[in-house]
């Protein structure tokens, strides 16, 4: 899968493209390490080129939040579509995920 | 007049892939609406992965037939697989309202099925599983 990678400020932004499912989660995930591996502490993750998201995927994001969550980091979801969240509604995520609607209130919310 | 897509994979991830794509090809020729192709694309992913992921407990190439049957009012999807008999709708739900550190991943994908599908049957016979997922295409249901 493609994902775009920028920097704003004090944050990583990253842009995967389709979708994260049972074949790309994998490389999201290893995406996700990487950042991770270089002590990154702000990771948004912008999803407005994503379609959807299946269980492998969420279970990446919670990864990717616990671990940030350990460092006092931020992990920020922005820009998902309303089929995307209602996919976090029904799982119980939408709570417990720092969602905002675009990648530069994300970038707000860290700086 | 129902409209019909069949389709049979082999019980590797790359498989996936492809029902994935080809599921993309009949949507967009017949038009279906972005929520149907969008619940109908994770339902697959997460059925399918299953199956070939947990289903077997050999490593020999099995099939899975799947055939789409579209008319004016829904969508449904047939999946045939000669997997351990594993029916979804017995599986229990997870507790989504446990907290960050406890949250549970396993059955998750199973439980998004049952949310976004209109209806779930299942029945085991001649050896096979047989999961019917309905989609409705009314309205009211395609937000």
């Amino acid at each position: 899968m493609d994902i775009n990678e920028s920097n704003s400020g004090n944050a990583v932004i990253i842009q995967p493209v389709g979708r994260i499912d049972t074949n790309t989660s994998t490389e999201f995930e290893e995406k996700l390490v990487e950042i991770l591996d270089r002590s990154e502490t702000n990771i948004v993750v912008d999803l407005s080129e994503i379609d959807y998201v299946s269980s492998a995927g969420l279970r990446v994001f919670l990864m990717a939040a616990k671990k940030l969550k350990s460092l006092s980091g931020n992990f920020i979801l922005a820009s998902m579509n309303d089929h995307i969240k209602e996919v976090f509604d029904i799982s119980g995520f939408t709570p417990i995920f720092t969602i905002t609607p675009d990648t530069a209130s994300a970038v707000n919310a860290i700086n | 007049m129902a409209t019909e897509l069949l389709l049979q994979l082999s019980n590797n991830r790359p498989e996936i892939r492809n029902l994935r794509n080809r599921f993309d090809i009949f949507a967009k020729d017949n038009e279906l609406p972005a929520k149907v192709i969008h619940d109908v694309q994770l339902a697959l992913d997460e059925v399918v992965t299953n199956i070939v992921e947990y289903g077997y407990d050999d490593d020999d190439k099995h099939f899975i037939d799947i055939k789409f049957i579209l008319n004016e009012k829904s969508l449904k999807i047939i999946i045939i697989d000669d997997a351990n008999p594993y029916n979804i709708l017995d599986k229990e739900n997870p507790d989504t309202s446990l907290s960050f550190e406890d949250k549970p991943i396993g059955g998750l994908g199973i439980y998004l099925v049952k949310h976004l599908m209109t209806n779930i049957d299942y029945d085991y016979r001649d050896g096979k599983n047989h999961l019917l997922l309905t989609k409705s295409l009314t309205e009211g249901d395609i937000n």
